[in-house]
Order: C-alpha cells, then sequence, then structure tokens
C-alpha cells in the first residue's frame, strides 16, 4: 500500500482500536496486525501524537505487579473516525467513477 | 540478549535526550517486552520480536523536534567544564586586600630582580671595556717608549733609551697579551647575551 496512504490510515485504524474499549499498545497492534502491519516502533509516535491532540487520553493500571498504559477515546478521537469514515465515502463515489464499465451508457 | 541488555542498549543510543522523553521511551518498550512474556514468550523471543535497537532508536529521535535534538546535542557538547560558584566568588571579593597586596609584592620584586640582572650586565660591559682601555694604555706606552728610545739615541743618551726601549717592549707585550684577552672576553659576553636573549624571547618567535 502507498506509504502515505498507509500513515493517514494508521492513526484512524489505531483510534477504532481502542473505541469500543480502552485498551494497551501490545493488545493494539495485534488486533492492527490482520489488516496493516504495524511494529512498536510505528505505533509508539502515533500513540504520543493522538495524545498531544487530545484524541485519547493515558492512565495507568496495575497489572501482573507491574503498570501497564491504557488508552481511552476522547469525543475529538471518535469525531476522526467519522469525519474518516465522511471522506471515505466522498472517495467510493470517486471510485466508482473510475471504474464505470466502460460505454454502459450510449 | 536479554530485556535489561535491551533497554540498557536504547537508554546508551538515546544519551542527550530529554529525561522525561527518555523515561516514557524506555517506559513504553519494557512494557511491550513484559506483555509478550505475560503472552508465553520467553525475554529472548520477545526482545528478538521487537526489532532491533537502531530501528526503534532511529524512530524515537525522528519523532523529537529537530531543534531540540540540535540544541541537546549542543548542550551536551560546549557545557563548559565549571563554573565559578557564588562562594568563590565572594572569598575572591573579601580577599582582595590580601592578594591584590601580595601580588604588588611579587610585581616589586620581580621588577627588583630585573633591576639587578641589568645593573650586573652593564657591569660586565664595563669591565669588557676597561679591558680595552687597558690595552689602548699600554699600545701608547709601547709606541711612547719605542719613540722616545729611539729620539734618546739622537741626542746622546743610550742608557736613558735603552730602558725606554725595555718599557715600551714591555708594555706592547703586555698589549698584545691583553688584546687577545680583551678579544675573549666581549666575544664570550656577546655571546652569552644571545644565548640568554635566545632563552628568554627566543622561544616564542620559533
Amino acid at each position: 500500500m502507498d506509504i502515505q496512504l498507509k500513515r493517514g490510515m494508521l492513526d484512524i485504524c489505531v483510534l477504532s482500536a481502542i473505541r469500543d474499549h480502552d485498551s494497551y499498545g501490545y493488545q493494539i497492534i495485534k488486533d492492527i496486525k490482520p489488516y496493516l502491519t504495524i511494529s512498536e516502533s510505528t505505533l509508539y509516535p502515533i500513540l504520543r501524537r493522538l495524545e498531544t491532540a487530545a484524541c485519547l487520553t493515558v492512565y495507568s493500571v496495575e497489572h501482573n505487579g507491574r503498570l501497564r498504559k491504557y488508552y481511552h477515546i476522547t469525543d475529538a478521537g471518535r469525531e476522526r473516525i467519522n469525519e474518516f469514515v465522511e471522506e471515505w465515502k466522498e472517495l467510493e463515489a470517486i471510485y466508482q467513477f473510475i471504474t464505470r464499465e466502460e460505454n454502459s451508457d450510449e | 540478549m536479554n530485556k535489561q541488555q535491551f533497554l540498557a542498549a536504547i537508554e546508551k543510543k538515546l544519551e542527550g535526550m530529554q529525561d522525561e522523553d527518555l523515561r516514557s521511551s524506555l517506559d513504553y518498550y519494557e512494557e511491550m517486552l513484559n506483555d509478550r512474556i505475560d503472552d508465553g514468550m520467553t525475554e529472548e523471543e520477545a526482545v528478538k520480536d521487537m526489532g532491533s535497537v537502531d530501528e526503534i532508536t532511529a524512530q524515537i529521535l525522528e519523532d523529537q523536534p529537530l531543534a531540540l535534538v540540535i540544541r541537546d546535542n549542543i548542550k551536551e557538547k560546549i557545557k563548559p567544564s565549571r563554573s565559578l560558584r557564588a562562594w568563590e566568588i565572594v572569598l575572591i571579593v573579601l580577599g582582595s586586600p590580601l592578594w591584590i597586596s601580595l601580588l604588588a609584592a611579587g610585581f616589586a620584586i620581580a621588577v627588583a630582580l630585573a633591576a639587578a640582572a641589568l645593573s650586573l650586565y652593564v657591569v660586565m660591559w664595563v669591565l669588557v671595556g676597561v679591558l680595552w682601555i687597558c690595552v689602548a694604555a699600554l699600545g701608547l706606552g709601547a709606541v711612547t717608549g719605542i719613540g722616545w728610545s729611539i729620539a734618546g739615541l739622537f741626542i746622546g743618551r743610550p742608557m736613558q733609551s735603552l730602558l725606554t726601549v725595555g718599557c715600551g717592549l714591555v708594555c706592547g707585550g703586555a698589549a698584545i697579551l691583553m688584546f687577545y684577552g680583551a678579544l675573549l672576553a666581549t666575544k664570550g659576553l656577546a655571546k652569552g647575551t644571545a644565548a640568554v636573549w635566545k632563552a628568554l624571547f627566543g622561544s616564542r618567535n620559533k
């Protein structure tokens, strides 16, 4: 997949991975992996970026005697997902136009 | 490589980065390793699954604002070895009556020593000058003595002329001996001067 397209998609995928329930780093990677290749070193800056943009909040939970960071989506984060879906609908119309059948009407 | 070695390697690569950012990066990777281990991997497997340290640190640095990276590097490199602390400045100011007078005394002693050395040097040249004057006087004595003895022969006083020719020859001999002595002294003093001059100022020019 095109690298620019993938970059834009990854942010939305991460938000989508925490949309229904809060999640932690390794779980997010496992959830996204079947669809997009993502490594720890790619996820880290995305999480920080989304946190700075107030699309998610971070909190720590004790797990097996250590702290694990959980990520919680905010309204701004949900809004980002919705914007993406709306944009995608427009893209879909363009896609239909590009792939229409030749000489179908005339 | 085990977990601790892996984290230490990342920390070493990111030396000079802001503490807070470094800490949060390390926490993140430690959590990732622990979650893999909880998932049933061994430490070594978890580390292997993580990718290379170079790749990870490159990604972290890429995420840092450029200005911050440069600033941290500069701060690291041109940090002055140490600056004066407040109590040191106070001590210097309070101690000024003492160290200023000591400095002045040291300066006076240095000037006195230089003056003494200079006068000694002048005296040496005067002595050499006296030697040359002696040479000149003896030479003059020889010339007048011999001249006078020749005149004595003509005016008919052979005994006196014999005496003066003897004196003249003695003066001439002494003059020749002293001439070499004075020449040696002059050369020696000139060479000594050159050597001292070179030792004092020569090293600065060459």
